[in-house]
């Protein structure tokens, strides 16, 4: 794969005219969908499928078009020219664009992560004895995922990765759900097997019937999982430099008003698991680490070039969106074995859901409990709670309401197939608030 | 352009049931932020997929290139998927499908000549000026044009054969404004079904609604909180279109219904007031085109209008084949694939509440102490059919006459019980369809109504 974009990206190169910049990004996968319902396969997929986008700037004008490749690489050099021409008719007739980035070459890179998958044939045998005997309904993932970008100044970058995921709900009789995802680059047969076997385990307390929780405060404990959906919320008006300067980022008060979090909560952006690739489409190469809030206090946001140059500050080479590509939540002392103990009686929340800002500027965060929550009393779990409602700020619940952190960072990961399969995923621990407020 | 005819492959079938399919997507979009353009670009998704059936399990494949070779590889894998499963499990042997045959073609492509990049970039700077030099008070303005061209032919192995280019097109401005410096921000969309040659022409035809949008957004830097709590509260129709879809829509497609959703207890039931009937259009109400129209689905079936909700009784749920199998009832051709290399799924078209006999006057006159909740922002609801979505545009209805506008709020509840609150339904219909429907695969949709009076659950400050 990695010499199909280089034979096209070398050719296209030779192509420029003086004044040209071309920059090439390439995204591909290669994939085995196995579709369960009732604990069944009921479909089986491959997809094939990879795509480049050309990025031509002539005299600061810049525009772009990106197509599917056949995989014939003679065909898609001829389509690659053909677009070229076409962005060349194009990229005159615009106007000038004051903030733009002009590619550099700062070094190439070549980021190889193998795995070791379950074959096509194995998979179906591997995934379903450990399912038997419970509903499940869910999909498995499996396969190559690769990123190319290329400038003409001659920067190259490449990354590839196999991974895998196992996304389901389990299901009881009146339709209570336990949602669990295992993921990895390495499967490993008996850990697949102890992680179902833990997620039937928690299926069995989602039998008991469910209390109802009136609205009020909580102490909570809200699972790895439901933290990473907090987390994603910081990609969204959050980290972003240019949403704090254009006063719509919930993290304004951290940076104009010097609000800490606690000294508990610390976030990095963290390349080194290698789930994603640290150039961005600009083909500029993130740090290994960013930390981002430092034993809570607002370290660095998210710059990309754009927001560099239009804000006259530093760029830490983050992407388009200045979204949180590789979101790292540092682990705490709290045992894990220990969680239950240390709510005594309150919440454990396995799964959020729904998450919107309620009050962005203020750092309010809406949304629902969801799947494995469970009401706690003396230690131990006494049944799952009905699905309700939280509206709370996280300069409250990762502020002073923010008592303890777990010492188990888990690996969430996007399990999203919108267009393409998703890459990377959050790495969090669980955290235990002194304080969580439930609403409706 | 692909392929209209691609019958000639039907030689290449196995012996099960196939579905072949070739696609192409194009979109393009241009964006101009405070003026400057931020974005300008186009792409071309486009490939084929075979699906093929037998004894309760499908295969499936996909391939970017559009030749004989690939064609025939697709369908070699997906037979090679499919008899796999087969062999290991003969649990489901003998199940079959409904036949459904259906040939059709239906071509949106513009006959106006193709505009170039740079005069949808001097439509949206005409605009921007507009913005610029009549409303000094907006502080940011974001101005985008975006359109999707959906391009697919099928062949199934029952012989039916569709052809269609449904395309759509869409201008959205986002402005802002300041309010102790902080930016309060109100968006809009305009367009739909057609390509940007047909739906947008000239620039000034928009100066009117930008500066209703301005006065909305002006009103809303002046806005007040909404007080928390279920309150009283008129849905105009792009919220109620929005809560129709995702909240009740959702739960009744049949693969949901399978999965678990709250509405597979319902059926036969009233589920929402009576003076509510919820209906997933094909392609055409009272024969005005919908924004999202279907004539055949993606496994060849054709597609019919499916009274979800009549007079407050669920009645129907949607179906592709093997839903309708498992349910014993007919496909409602909602099969419905995103990209070429996207599994069909059973997805909504165009899903609407249908108009009562109120005027929108009337029932905002008939409130003492509510909201008219008109504009939604984010929001998601699930097969319980709980939903949570932000309110970006609302006025206070203090004795039957609008207040102050609302600073962004929140709305949620049960929607099976928050339609049987339903007690007033105006008698106009809007559809709304710039957004995308979310399920494993984005995927245009329209989704409408009229406003409905109910109460609803408000989050306040």
């Amino acid at each position: 794969m990695e010499n199909k974009f280089n034979n096209i990206s070398d050719k296209m190169f030779t192509l420029l005219k003086e004044g040209e910049y071309l920059t090439l990004s390439f995204s591909s996968e290669n994939t085995q969908f196995i579709r369960f319902s009732q604990s069944k396969i009921r479909q089986t997929g491959l997809v094939d499928d990879a795509t480049l986008e050309l990025e031509l700037i002539f005299d600061n004008r810049t525009c772009g078009e990106a197509f599917t490749l056949s995989g014939d690489t003679e065909a898609d050099i001829q389509k690659s020219q053909v677009v070229l021409d076409t962005l060349r008719s194009e990229v005159v007739q615009l106007p000038e664009d004051p903030y733009i980035v002009l590619p550099e070459n700062n070094g190439s890179s070549c980021d190889i992560h193998a795995g070791s998958l379950l074959s096509v044939e194995d998979a179906a045998d591997a995934l379903t004895p450990a399912m038997q005997g419970v509903d499940l309904a869910g999909i498995f993932a499996s396969g190559k995922i690769y990123r190319g970008n290329a400038n003409s100044l001659g920067q190259k970058h490449w990354f590839s990765t196999e991974t895998f995921s196992l996304d389901y709900s389990l299901i009881t009789e009146d339709e209570k759900m336990v949602k669990a995802t295992f993921a990895g680059s390495k499967w490993n047969q008996s850990e697949y097997e102890s992680f179902m076997a833990a997620s039937i385990k928690r299926l069995e307390f989602m039998k008991r019937e469910a209390i109802k929780v009136e609205p009020g405060e909580y102490r909570t404990y809200i699972a790895s999982p439901g933290v990473r959906d907090i987390l994603d919320m910081f990609s969204w008006n959050g980290l972003s430099e240019a949403s704090i300067q254009q006063g719509q980022s919930s993290f304004g008060r951290m940076r104009n008003e010097k609000y800490n979090l606690s000294p508990c909560f610390s976030l990095n952006e963290d390349f080194r698991s290698g789930s994603v690739p640290r150039f961005n489409d600009n083909g500029e190469v993130s740090p290994d680490v960013l930390n981002l809030v430092n034993s809570g206090q607002l370290e660095n946001t998210l710059i990309n070039s754009r927001t560099a140059k239009e804000y006259n500050v530093i760029s830490n080479n983050a992407g388009g969106g200045e979204g949180i590509r590789a979101p790292y939540m540092a682990a705490g002392e709290l045992p894990e074995a220990d969680v239950l103990k240390k709510i005594g009686t309150g919440l454990y929340l396995g799964n959020l859901h729904y998450l919107n800002w309620s009050d962005c500027i203020g750092g309010r965060i809406t949304g629902m409990t969801r799947y494995a929550c469970f009401w706690v009393e003396n230690g131990e779990i006494i049944a799952p709670i009905q699905n309700m409602r939280f509206d709370d700020s996280f300069y409250n619940f990762f502020g002073e309401n923010l008592e303890a952190v777990s010492n188990k960072v888990e690996f969430n990961p996007e399990v999203g197939t919108y267009e393409s399969r998703s890459l990377g995923g959050t790495h969090c621990p669980g955290v235990l608030l002194s304080s969580f407020s439930l609403t409706l | 352009m692909i392929n209209k005819d691609i019958c000639s492959y039907s030689s290449m079938f196995p012996k099960e049931y196939t579905e072949l399919r070739v696609q192409e997507n194009r979109s393009n979009g241009v964006a101009l932020l405070n003026g400057d353009v931020v974005s300008n670009g186009k792409s071309t998704a486009s490939g084929v997929s075979a699906r093929i059936f037998k004894d309760g399990h499908w295969g499936f494949a996909s391939n970017p290139n559009i030749s004989d070779d690939a064609v025939e590889s697709v369908i070699r894998s997906s037979t090679d998927n499919v008899r796999f499963l087969n062999k290991r499990d003969t649990s489901r042997c003998g199940i079959m499908l409904p036949e459904t045959f259906s040939n059709f073609e239906k071509d949106f492509t513009s006959q106006k000549q193709k505009n170039s990049q740079k005069h949808w970039i001097d439509f949206l700077k005409s605009l921007d000026d507009y913005i610029v030099s009549k409303h000094p008070k907006i502080t940011s303005r974001t101005v985008v044009i975006r359109s999707l061209d959906m391009e697919k032919s099928l062949l199934t192995a029952t012989g039916s054969t569709s052809y269609s280019m449904t395309p759509r097109a869409h201008l959205m401005i986002s402005l802002s404004a300041d309010r102790d410096g902080q930016p309060v921000e109100l968006g809009e969309a305009h367009g739909g079904l057609g390509q940007l040659e047909d739906n947008f022409d000239n620039p000034e035809l928009y100066f009117s609604s930008i500066d209703q949008q301005v006065a909305h957004l002006l009103n809303k830097v002046d806005g007040v909180y909404a007080e928390a709590g279920e309150k009283e509260v008129i849905l105009d129709a792009e919220l109620a279109g929005i809560l129709a879809h995702e909240a009740i829509g959702h739960t009744t497609e049949a693969d949901l219904v399978m999965g678990g959703s709250v509405a597979g207890d319902y059926m036969g039931q009233q589920v929402a007031s009576s003076l509510v009937s919820l209906i997933d259009f094909a392609n055409n109400v009272n024969d005005v085109t919908c924004p999202v129209p279907v004539y055949v689905d993606d496994e060849g079936t054709q597609s019919e209008d499916v009274t979800i909700i009549e007079n407050g009784v669920l009645k129907n749920f949607m179906h592709n084949k093997d839903s309708a199998r498992h349910f014993e009832s007919t496909p409602t051709g909602n099969a419905r694939a995103f990209s070429f290399s996207d599994e069909p799924l059973i997805r909504m078209r165009n899903t609407a509440i249908m108009p009562g006999n109120d005027k929108l006057e009337e029932m905002i006159s008939s409130v003492e102490d509510g909201y008219y909740l008109m504009k939604p922002g984010n929001g998601q609801a699930d097969s319980t059919s709980e939903f949570m979505f932000a309110v970006n545009l609302g006025y206070e209805i203090k004795n039957g006459k609008l207040g102050k506008a609302l600073m962004d709020t929140t709305i949620s509840g049960v929607a099976f019980d928050m339609l049987k609150s339903v007690d007033m339904v105006s008698d106009d219909m809007t559809w709304v369809s710039s957004g995308m429907c979310g399920k494993k695969q984005p995927m245009p949709v329209g989704m409408g109504g009229p406003a409905i009076r109910c109460k609803v659950n408000i989050g306040g400050r």
